[in-house]
């Protein structure tokens, strides 16, 4: 059997990716918010090995929360990109920096 | 069985929402006002009937919801602030042409979130209501559609959020996995039972400190504490001057409560650690927030330094990690809110050529041009910098009490010292007002009599300290016994 540190340490490997994802992304917001997901779903994957280590319903119930939550976070934030796409005919992620001071 | 009366508060505003955005499709652009009225009369009517059920709804003695006074005292406040801000946001968007009943009702969602969180004693219910609320403020810093700032804003606020919760999410998964429980009481005796003092050579105590390193830098993205305050100029700055007002106190208020909860309550046994990062925060918090403001031009951001710096002084409260300091930490919150509200709403009023207010030197000669305004937005600017008679003194003087009294006399000295170097960013504003030359006709969007009569109650507060002390007293000590 696999031990349960293997999981954690892949789960937090997927966290890790994530968060590079965001920060050393200069290119696109659409790869922020694939990045954002894929966060989301390494955390999931906490919840879920927890529950079944504890032999416990709650992580797994958390994870529905979670994935409905984050559905609806993503089609605010798409729904947010087309805005400035609108005003700015792109959206690159260098340049949205009009806000400075 | 559950009894659902003691979130009647809740289902106030659900149904009112509900009730309201379907009345609104069948109104004429002209009658729009009424869901307007409706909605003011829902917040009002919530708060009397939380004030005067009192009694009964802190009869509950429910695991997962609490609605204990401390809760109760937050929501009424809450919820009468809101009132005020809605009226300085349908004054600002009604004279711009801009009034949509979509931009209260999504605020109102926010304010379920915000009330869910107040009360919510389950992990679970923390994340749905941190969610519900950051979902909605998404929403409103992208009102104005056809700004590229404010679309930008909205952009940035949004991934720094989702990262944010990214980041309370993992710390709660590894509560869960060490602790086995969502309960925040489950956790706290959890929590007890490891043995803390022998040091961290223990892997449960390791794994704790991380989810609490964690869910700690995800409150302080949300509340706005120095390292993670990126956001909070360009997002003030982005949206339109009634969002930020929005932003810049209810969930505050919110992010507070839920703060002294987890840190005072669930993490008590984990005091040691969680008090140096609570005092890194706060005086990085204090040092960023006054310095870059002192270099700012543009009013919004200005002010959105400052409420780093203010940030800071309530983090300071909370370090000190006995009775006094919470209670001045709160007294605080309360006061800093208050003072926030009357400073954006006297913003959001004046127009400068036809546009809202943006930079400072818009507001050159204000004194000549209406010498009310300019005394009621000096009492404010005085009120922020901590001079006696107002109540922005007592705040500050409570937080450096809590401070001197524990021992902890350096902070004290550099809390003292950082509200002088804070003062000059806001005095610079009243010369201005008072001394330079008038380049810009400035009006006013409306009478200002609400305002004179909010300001004029601001000063009553501060000649009467102990109205807001003895809430905060009262709030604080029946949360410790409980």
């Amino acid at each position: 059997m696999i031990p349960m540190s293997h999981y954690l340490i892949l789960s937090s490997i997927l966290f890790s990716i994530s968060l590079a994802g965001i920060f050393l992304n200069r290119k696109n917001i659409i790869i922020m918010l694939m990045s954002l997901e894929l966060m989301f779903l390494s955390i999931n994957f906490n919840f879920i090995i927890f529950g079944n280590y504890l032999n416990d319903l709650t992580g797994q119930i958390f994870v529905f929360f979670i994935l409905t939550v984050v559905a609806a976070e993503s089609a605010i934030g798409l729904a947010i990109i087309v805005v400035l796409y609108r005003n700015k005919q792109g959206i690159n992620v260098e340049d949205i920096a009009r806000l400075k001071g | 069985m559950i009894n659902y009366l003691y979130i009647f508060p809740e289902i106030i505003i659900t149904s009112a929402l509900c009730f309201i955005i379907v009345l609104d499709l069948f109104l004429p652009n002209k009658l729009k006002y009424i869901s307007y009225y409706l909605i003011q009369l829902s917040l009002i009517f919530c708060a009397y009937y939380i004030y005067s059920h009192i009694s009964y709804l802190t009869n509950n003695n429910s695991e997962l919801y609490d609605t204990s006074i401390f809760s109760n005292i937050f929501k009424i406040f809450i919820l009468l602030s809101l009132a005020m801000i809605f009226y300085y946001t349908s004054v600002f968007l009604k004279y711009f042409n801009i009034f949509r009943t979509e931009y209260f009702l999504i605020t109102l969602f926010g304010l379920l979130g915000m009330m869910i969180m107040i009360s919510s004693q389950n992990m679970l219910l923390l994340y749905l209501g941190i969610e519900l609320l950051s979902l909605s403020l998404y929403s409103v810093i992208a009102f104005n559609k056809n700004s590229l700032f404010s679309s930008e804003a909205a952009v940035k606020y949004y991934i720094l959020g989702a990262i944010s919760s990214g980041f309370l999410l993992f710390g709660i998964s590894l509560i869960y996995g060490l602790t086995g429980s969502l309960n925040f009481n489950e956790i706290f005796i959890h929590i007890a039972s490891f043995n803390i003092t022998n040091g961290i050579d223990n892997v449960q105590v390791i794994g704790l400190l991380f989810a609490l390193i964690f869910i700690l830098i995800s409150l302080s993205f949300k509340f706005g504490a120095a390292p993670f305050h990126m956001w909070i100029p360009d997002v003030y700055h982005g949206s339109i001057i009634t969002t930020t007002l929005l932003l810049s106190t209810i969930p505050k208020i919110a992010v507070f409560v839920i703060l002294i909860k987890l840190l005072t309550n669930v993490f008590s046994g984990l005091f040691l650690f969680w008090a140096d990062m609570v005092i890194i925060l706060s005086i990085l918090s204090i040092l960023i927030g006054n310095i870059v403001a002192i270099s700012q031009t543009n009013i919004k951001r200005m002010l959105a330094y400052s409420t780093i710096a203010n940030i800071g002084f309530i983090l300071l409260g909370l370090s000190v990690g006995s009775i006094i300091g919470y209670k001045a930490a709160m007294f605080y919150t309360l006061t800093y809110v208050v003072t926030t509200i009357a400073a954006f709403g006297l913003l959001s009023q004046l127009i400068c050529r036809n546009k809202p207010i943006e930079n400072i030197s818009d507001l050159s000669g204000l004194n000549s041009t209406s010498p009310f305004t300019a005394f009621l937005l000096m009492f404010i600017l005085l009120s922020y910098i901590g001079i006696p008679p107002f109540i922005g003194f007592h705040a500050k003087l409570f937080i450096i009490q809590s401070l001197v009294e524990t021992n902890n006399i350096p902070l004290g000295i550099f809390a003292v010292l950082m509200t002088v170097v804070g003062s000059y960013y806001y005095l610079r504003v009243i010369k201005v007002i008072y001394f330079d030359e008038a380049k810009n006709v400035l009006a006013s969007t409306s009478k200002l009599y609400i305002t004179g009569i909010y300001v004029l109650g601001l000063i009553l507060l501060g000649l009467l300290p102990d109205v807001l002390g003895q809430l905060s007293q009262y709030s604080i000590s029946n949360f410790f016994n409980t």
